[in-house]
């Protein structure tokens, strides 16, 4: 806390100084900020920085839509619609921020590379690409095979749209196999709230059918709670198999066959196999150099700018985020933060310390809910957990029906505070 | 999660909602085998945190002018309220009761109908729920407090009083050329279920009746609403008209009970039975104060002098949550009173007020950054 305040305090003295000797000039050219991604956190810092006037933002999202990834469970429960997924970048340009819908190849300091060759000068940038996959690791396993068989369904769309098929299609009593990916990914309660869903329909379509989870961790998000609802709501149809038994996840993947092979060597067949793989960040994130050696971009923790490179922060599920986990929530707090931060510097206003949050509710059945969340600040060195909360095992059923009824409210309100 | 669909979908309209005044919209619950009928006004918000449930008083209904102008000044105060209609045994029953239809109904039956409209109210999410009564509507909401139905809060309105109903029976030979007696007497030795002509019932000359009807409303001595609210334990507020000819006692009859507390009676000076126009809106004055002392303490904060721009900036992590005029389980927050607000947020720090993620909110706000919250979201009222 001591460190954060002193980093403010330099970064107090920083924006002092633009504002004293060139207010006129930052406030006339109207200071450029180019957003890469228009997910949680790219479309958030879009709209928060151009709150206020006197920053230039133009967001680039390849996507004339965005189908968020949270609730896309419930999607395949039943329990949500698709189309109340889906949103789109209008409110945007009504908040003043210019949008173009393009692919982002490159990021450079002050420069951001589009797909047809073009480029974008910038005084600072965020860089916001959300998750890519590491198909590399996994034999049998690409986006082809994703797309067409065996869908990983961790960016909604078209594949959450075949997994949920895939489930209604299953022959009865058959086996739907799901393999969660090594941490951090994103979403940690998302695989296992999965379950919950495909358990949920199974038990109305196909109830002998049965499901196993083979994992690459041994221990996950709100096990206790999951493993007790799956029990009371499901009994018998869920089995969770650890790394202790898989050592450590899936090695390969055969989509003719619709087997997966454990790094134990253990081969399973499923009638429908959903394979998360493990994750990194965004593919532009890595092109660009902002991850370094690693698959995450590293980032200073009180402004979220890249320790690799200068005048580009890197925020949501790409960067580095020390204690918090890769969410919505988290991304859509971040972004905040960001722009308070980055107008800031721009001359815009002031920077007010950097405070974070995360709440993650998880729909266990209908009216069925649980809810884990924690605060964060500012660490020396990353963004640093004070303070959490986690649903307990065993609530009573009107508090359930309460978190479960919370959740629909939190949709609402982080999509109008993203989107609209 | 289903029911609530319909909801989502208004509030996703929410910014336009906004910019209209707030009007009551119908709603109609089911009820046994019939269906009832309210008024609802959410005072602009799409899930209200706060709802006075009204109920009107003799063979009256919802948008009777004495509810209609409560409804509407409770709303420009920002408190959503909803007046329902009761049945007397019709389905979607509206307007005055047709004295030419067979009297079915007994005066208790409005006990498990305000009971009804309270459970639908808490399942849309209200958090705390005030119980409003005019008149006989008043006595009836009194019994039903007295009974302990969970109300947050309880307003009697003119409530009829021991001694109106005394009056009102004094008046019936007056009224109909012979005395009630005779009419009890008949009904105590029929079936209950059998009807009789009377010459009178409550203000429905020559009417049919069924014996239970006519004993429930002249069987029993009267009990007023002052005997019923001895026996609450709610806060509760009584208003008395000081013009009012048809319920002149309320101060009276109040007066014992009237201990600055647990009761209050609160006098308008030159208000009628029905409190028309302008004293509605002293009696919606009264209402809000006493629903704000209830829930909340007077800081004396000057909210005026609050950083609002660091409000702003804080009430950044409320927004991923709380959208404007509420969705789901999460409430409005935006436009709320600035003592009220910092009331709830202080009570969910001190776990006063149970939720988790409110818990962990609130706790990591000092008191410099809960005053600029409150000021903001308390800025924030759009119509």
């Amino acid at each position: 806390m001591d460190i954060s305040r002193r980093n403010l305090g330099k970064l107090a003295v920083a924006a002092g100084a633009v504002s004293l000797f060139a207010p006129s000039i930052a406030r006339a050219a109207g200071q450029k900020l180019v957003v890469v991604g228009g997910g949680p956190a790219g479309a958030t810092v879009a709209k928060y920085a151009a709150r206020g006037g006197g920053v230039d933002v133009t967001l680039v999202e390849q996507n004339p839509l965005h189908t968020t990834c949270f609730f896309s469970n419930l999607y395949i429960g039943d329990f949500w619609e698709l189309d109340k997924l889906t949103h789109g970048y209008d409110a945007m340009r009504g908040h003043g921020v210019n949008v173009v819908h393009q692919r982002a190849s490159g990021v450079e300091p002050g420069k951001v590379t589009l797909g047809d060759g073009s480029s974008l000068a910038a005084d600072r940038i965020v860089v916001a690409p959300g998750i890519d996959f590491k198909f590399d690791l996994y034999e049998g396993y690409d986006e082809h095979v994703a797309e067409t068989r065996i869908p990983h369904a961790y960016k909604a769309g078209a594949q959450t749209q075949l997994l949920k098929k895939q489930v209604e299609a299953m022959p009865e009593g058959g086996t739907f196999l799901i393999c969660p990916p090594p941490n951090p990914f994103r979403c940690p309660p998302g695989p296992y709230e999965r379950v919950s869903m495909v358990a949920s329909l199974l038990k109305k379509n196909n109830p002998t059918a049965k499901i196993m989870i083979l994992d690459a961790k041994d221990k996950h998000s709100k096990m206790a709670l999951f493993q007790e609802a799956w029990e009371r709501h499901t009994p018998g149809m869920v089995e969770f198999v650890p790394a202790e038994f898989t050592g450590g996840g899936i090695a390969s993947v055969d989509a003719d066959a619709m087997t997966v092979t454990t790094l134990d060597g253990e081969t399973f067949e499923g009638d429908v196999i959903n394979m998360i793989p493990a994750q990194k960040a965004g593919q532009v994130a890595v092109d660009s150099g902002l991850t370094g050696d690693g698959d995450w971009a590293p980032i200073n923790p009180v402004t979220m700018e890249s320790t690799l490179m200068p005048g580009v922060h890197v925020l949501g599920d790409a960067c580095a985020n020390g204690d918090m986990p890769k969410s919505g929530f988290s991304a859509n707090s971040q972004a905040k933060v960001v722009a308070n931060q980055v107008r800031a510097m721009m001359g815009e206003g002031k920077a007010f310390p950097p405070r974070f949050r995360n709440t993650c509710w998880s729909l266990l059945a209908a009216e069925d809910g649980v809810k884990v969340g924690a605060d964060y600040v500012s660490g020396d060195d990353k963004i640093t957990k004070t303070e959490g909360f986690i649903s307990a095992v065993g609530e009573d059923a009107a508090t359930r029906a309460a978190t479960a009824d919370e959740a629909v409210g939190w949709y609402e309100a982080i999509t109008a505070d993203i989107w609209a | 999660m289903r029911q609530h669909f319909t909801r989502i979908v208004c509030s996703v309209a929410f910014g336009l909602c906004l910019a209209l005044p707030a009007k009551a919209e119908e709603v109609t619950i089911p009820f046994g085998s019939i269906s009832l009928v309210g008024e609802f006004n959410r005072a602009g918000q799409d899930a209200p945190d706060t709802v006075a449930l009204i109920t009107h008083g003799t063979l009256a209904h919802g948008k009777m002018e004495v509810i209609a102008g409560l409804q509407a000044a409770l709303a420009d105060r920002g408190i959503a309220s909803l007046a329902h209609n009761l049945s007397f045994g019709i389905d979607e029953r509206r307007g005055m009761y047709h004295c030419a239809v067979d009297h079915t109904h007994h005066d208790e039956d409005a006990d498990t109908e305000i009971e009804a409209w309270m459970a639908w109210l808490r399942e849309q999410g209200t958090r705390q729920l005030a119980l409003i009564g005019h008149s006989r509507g008043g006595r009836q909401v009194a019994r039903v407090a007295a009974k302990g139905a969970k109300a947050d809060a309880v307003i009697l309105l003119a409530p009829a009083t021991a001694n109106a109903e005394h009056a009102s029976r004094a008046q019936f030979e007056e009224l109909y050329g012979e005395p009630f007696g005779p009419m009890v007497e008949k009904a105590r030795q029929m079936r209950a279920d059998a009807s009789l002509d009377t010459p009178g019932f409550l203000f429905c000359p020559d009417a049919h009746v069924r014996a239970s009807s006519v004993l429930s409303y002249y069987g029993d001595d009267p009990v007023g609403a002052e005997d019923f609210a001895s026996k609450i334990t709610t806060r509760t507020l009584v208003i008395a008209g000081d013009a009012d000819e048809v319920v002149p006692d309320v101060e009276d009859s109040f007066y014992d009970l009237d201990d600055g507390d647990r009761l209050v009676v609160e006098v308008v000076e030159g208000a009628g039975h029905f409190f028309l126009s302008f004293f509605a809106e002293d009696a919606a004055d009264l209402i809000v104060d006493f629903l704000n002392r209830q829930v909340s303490e007077d800081f004396g904060i000057a909210w005026e002098e609050a950083d609002l721009a660091y409000g702003e900036y804080l009430g950044g992590e409320c927004t991923g949550c709380h959208v404007a005029g509420g969705a789901g389980a999460i409430p409005n927050i935006h436009g709320l009173d600035a003592n009220y607000f910092y009331s709830a947020l202080r009570a969910y720090a001190s776990g006063k007020r149970e939720n988790a993620a409110m818990r962990s909110v609130s706790r990591a706000l000092d008191a410099e950054q809960m005053v600029a919250i409150t000021a903001f979201f308390a800025s924030q009222r759009e119509n």
